[in-house]
């Protein structure tokens, strides 16, 4: 294959290759010039001539003003100093788009982090105000960069009436050494005086040259719609897999791009540290101490105790004490087997279990909590997602997960008491949260799983559940009356 | 490339200007000037009963200032030679001459060095025995902050400013005379590693006699703060006396607008350059919100010091940002003087809340005769010792091989 190629290029006469490339522009130049060419007719595009000095190009450039000229400009190999006022260039605008460029990348900075520190995504650091000038002054700062030097850039560009893909000066060998040794003043075709613009610069002592139109195609080369479709396509690709992995499975792990940022020297819950020696990685709290926000200090809404009492701090410990000492007696318990399941608040009057130490605490018989209809129906929510799976939906001890252990027979599952008995019913509503909170024979805390503010909105709906098994019609108003069937009329 | 018609420039002329070749008047009347200011302060200091306290750390805000100043065009001619500038010939000579005042104000420190040597509270809490024994925290400072050593880092200070801004003068005015292009290439050898020294000195100057005020605090960027203000502050100077020179006569042809311009950019690039610092000496303490690092500004944004702190943000950095931005105002004498004259009373209020609020802490700010008196008296000593050091120095280099370079400089 390589030994093919090889004989191919040698075989290829070099001269003839540099004769093809090499000469076209010129080729077609002359072929216009001559009148040959294809067309449309070239026309003339500019007129220039040359300078030896940049006092002469100055003085020329001067003149020309001076003549009537306006759209001519000046060419030389470096800056020269002067040339500005002698043309007639007026002081840039770039400074004013820059300006205003950077007030808008300013004012973006800061409304967008108002947006998201403030509004959006209000996240709490190190306690300092949500909004607040000093930690937005370093992106403030570099937006305004940003901004400005993007438009200043761009706007150059623009000004300076670029993208400009072709200019017939730059295919005159003669216009060329402007770049090297020579300094140049041409006289665009459509200046109004262009017409005696060859004889101006003849006057100026010099040999002008007329340059013309490109007599070639405006049609846009085939090359260029071609590499814009596949750019486009390239571009499609990505989205395309994104699109893929988003809808499929795949049966191999994901790649890790980022190593470390995946897998960071770090402890995460539940895992082993060997730093303790009770190589728990997620500390206890340390005796004695309380978590910021989780002083709890109201004992009637997040214990249902009466606070007046005792004293708050001598209440939960009371509690505390007394759910300690409760549930290991209550591990022993289900080898009682009859008496657990049936009702184990268990009133002393039945003479079976001791007498519960939970009945002496002084528990709230209201509320802590404003009852609205909002708070019922978020309990009804709560009551549904999180009791009702066991306790069943009217709170009869019939929860699907209890049938299907009622049907097992294995006796490890002590039924849900009913919640229509009137030990139930008369149980205060602070000892009912207590038993929400830390469960009971078979039931789990759940104070670790629903809020406090949850917990008061089932025990809102708890009560609805049970009233409702002991209403009357005058109970219920008197629009919706009519809809209860076996109400008698 | 120089360009076609650069204006022509003759030494022997040109040496006849210095600033000896004043009035008698204007040379005789600094000095008065200067004791009568010091002299006033003195007077009222008396009137008050914590007056003379007072009167010590305004006195030490004035030499922070002047010698900020002098510092500053130090910076600047030793960067001239090391960048082989061209276009600053015309002005590094001024720059030269206002170094110069780095020997003259050395022996106005003494009054406070021998306070620091008898133990006073003020300025310095920890010179003094008994508030150390209180404060076991700045006695384990005591290794760097205490006199004997104070007392000879700051004669280093000196020696090192002194040496240096005389070779930077002396050599420049032998080139005067025998215009020999080696002396720049001494000049840059010097300038380079000075630089480094002079970075170290700066900054130890700064912590010595301005953050040393609040012990207990420290901030490793502070030398660049007082440096940001300094450099500022001599570029609003010397743009200054430039203009005054000129309007007065002198340096007619040498320094043209566009050399002004250049002086305006500098003017407005440290302006922005001492913002710069300040955020990054403010944002860090702020975000790290540590008790011993917030106490500083936590004194200067209550008890009234807010509203110096705010002047200073908005009279230091925001509306001279704003007013020095278009190359028209550069280009322009007026408005150039105005904004100077702006930033060198601005560069003292920087100063005067550093300094100040050590004093008053919960009182606010306090503003007097006393502040007034030492400012003239401190600048009156201080432009006499420069005319007594540097007086018969012609106000530009007379045979810098760059002059021609310099004479022709032109902003595109």
């Amino acid at each position: 294959m390589s030994e093919h190629s090889t004989s191919h290029t040698s075989s290829t006469p070099e001269p003839r290759a540099a004769a093809v490339f090499g000469a076209s522009p010129a080729r077609v130049g002359h072929h216009s010039r001559d009148g040959h060419a294809v067309a449309p007719a070239p026309q003339p595009a500019a007129v220039f001539a040359a300078f030896h000095t940049p006092a002469e190009l100055i003085a020329a450039a001067r003149k020309t003003r001076e003549a009537g000229y306006a759209n001519f400009d000046a060419h030389s190999p470096f800056p020269v100093h002067g040339i500005d006022d002698a043309i007639g260039i007026r002081p840039t605008r770039l400074p004013f788009f820059t300006l205003v460029a950077a007030c808008v990348g300013f004012v973006t900075a800061l409304a967008m982090q108002w947006w998201m520190n403030g509004v959006a995504y209000p996240f709490l650091i190190s306690g300092k105000p949500l909004i607040s000038i000093p930690a937005s002054w370093p992106v403030a700062f570099e937006l305004t960069v940003l901004f400005s030097a993007f438009t200043t850039v761009i706007a150059m560009i623009l000004l300076n009436g670029l993208p400009r893909f072709s200019n017939p000066l730059l295919s005159d060998e003669k216009f060329l050494r402007s770049t090297s040794d020579q300094f140049v003043l041409s006289i665009d075709a459509r200046d109004p005086k262009f017409g005696g613009a060859l004889d101006h610069l003849r006057g100026l002592g010099t040999v002008p040259e007329t340059v013309y139109t490109d007599p070639g195609s405006k049609a846009l080369p085939k090359i260029i719609p071609l590499a814009g479709l596949i750019i486009v396509s390239a571009m499609m690709i990505p989205p395309v897999l994104i699109a893929k992995a988003r809808v499929s499975t795949k049966s191999v792990p994901r790649w890790h791009f980022i190593w470390d940022m995946d897998f960071q020297p770090k402890f995460k819950a539940q895992r082993e540290n060997l730093l303790f020696t009770d190589l728990r990685a997620m500390r206890p709290q340390e005796p004695g101490t309380v978590a910021r926000g989780e002083l709890e200090a109201d004992d009637a809404f997040y214990r249902g105790l009466k606070s007046d009492d005792n004293g708050a701090v001598e209440a939960a410990q009371v509690s505390r004490q007394v759910v300690a000492q409760a549930q290991p007696a209550d591990a022993t318990q289900p080898a009682d087997g009859a008496a657990a399941p049936a009702d184990g608040a268990a009133a002393p009057a039945d003479g079976g279990p001791p007498p519960d130490p939970l009945d002496k605490l002084p528990w709230v018989t209201e509320f802590p909590v404003a009852v609205t209809g909002q708070l019922m129906k978020r309990g009804q929510e709560r009551y549904d997602i999180y009791c009702s799976t066991c306790h069943g939906l009217a709170g009869d001890g019939d929860g699907l997960i209890t049938q299907r252990a009622m049907e097992l027979e294995q006796g490890t599952w002590i039924r849900p008491v009913t919640y229509h008995s009137d030990a139930i019913r008369n149980q205060p509503v602070g000892r009912l949260f207590n038993t929400i909170t830390n469960g009971v024979r078979k039931m789990p805390p759940m104070g670790d799983v629903i809020p406090p503010e949850d917990r008061w909105a089932i025990l809102l709906y708890m009560r609805a559940l049970q009233r409702s098994r002991n209403a009357t019609p005058a109970d219920v108003p008197t629009d919706v009356l009519p809809q209860l069937k076996d109400v008698p009329q | 490339m120089h360009h076609a018609d650069a204006p022509t420039f003759d030494p022997e002329v040109a040496s006849r200007e210095t600033l000896n070749s004043f009035s008698d008047f204007a040379r005789s009347i600094t000095w008065k000037v200067g004791l009568t200011g010091l002299a006033v302060a003195f007077l009222a200091s008396l009137l008050s009963k914590n007056g003379q306290v007072h009167l010590a750390y305004s006195y030490l805000i004035a030499l922070a200032y002047v010698v900020s100043i002098s510092l500053g065009a130090l910076f600047f001619v030793a960067v001239q030679h090391v960048t082989r500038a061209g276009w600053s010939v015309t002005v590094r000579r001024l720059a030269e001459i206002l170094a110069m005042g780095l020997i003259p104000v050395a022996p106005l420190f003494l009054p406070l060095v021998l306070l620091v040597l008898m133990g006073s509270t003020t300025p310095f809490v920890w010179a003094n025995a008994k508030f150390l024994a209180e404060h076991p925290l700045i006695q384990a400072k005591t290794p760097y902050l205490n006199s004997i050593f104070f007392v000879i880092r700051n004669v280093i200070y000196f020696a090192f400013w002194a040496w240096l801004a005389r070779r930077f003068l002396t050599l420049s005015r032998r080139q005067d005379v025998t215009g020999d292009p080696a002396i720049s290439n001494q000049l840059e050898a010097t300038a380079a590693p000075s630089l480094l020294v002079f970075a170290l000195t700066l900054t130890f100057f700064a912590f010595d006699w301005l953050m040393s005020l609040q012990p207990e605090w420290f901030s490793t960027i502070f030398g660049v703060y007082y440096f940001a203000g300094g450099v500022m502050a001599f570029f609003a100077t010397v743009s200054l006396v430039v203009i005054q020179f000129q309007a007065s006569g002198r340096m007619q042809g040498l320094v043209t607008v566009e050399h002004r311009h250049d002086l305006g950019k500098f003017l407005f690039g440290f302006v922005c350059f001492w913002a710069y610092m300040a955020i990054s000496q403010y944002l860090l303490i702020w975000y790290a919100n540590i008790p011993e690092e917030t106490e500083w500004f936590s004194i200067r944004q209550n008890n009234g010091w807010e509203y110096v702190s705010l002047l200073l943000i908005f009279g230091h950095f925001v509306l001279p940002f704003l007013g020095l931005m278009s190359r028209h105002v550069k280009r322009n004498v007026g408005l150039l003087r105005f904004w100077t004259v702006w930033l060198l009373v601005m560069h003292w209020v920087d100063l005067y809340w550093l300094v100040m609020p050590a004093l008053y802490r919960e009182t606010g700010p306090n503003f007097g005769v006393v502040d007034i008196g030492c400012m003239v008296g401190v600048i009156g000593l201080w432009l006499a010792g420069i005319q007594r050091v540097a007086g018969d120095a012609p106000l530009v280099p007379l045979r810098d091989p760059r002059m021609h370079e310099s004479l022709a400089f032109h902003n595109i």
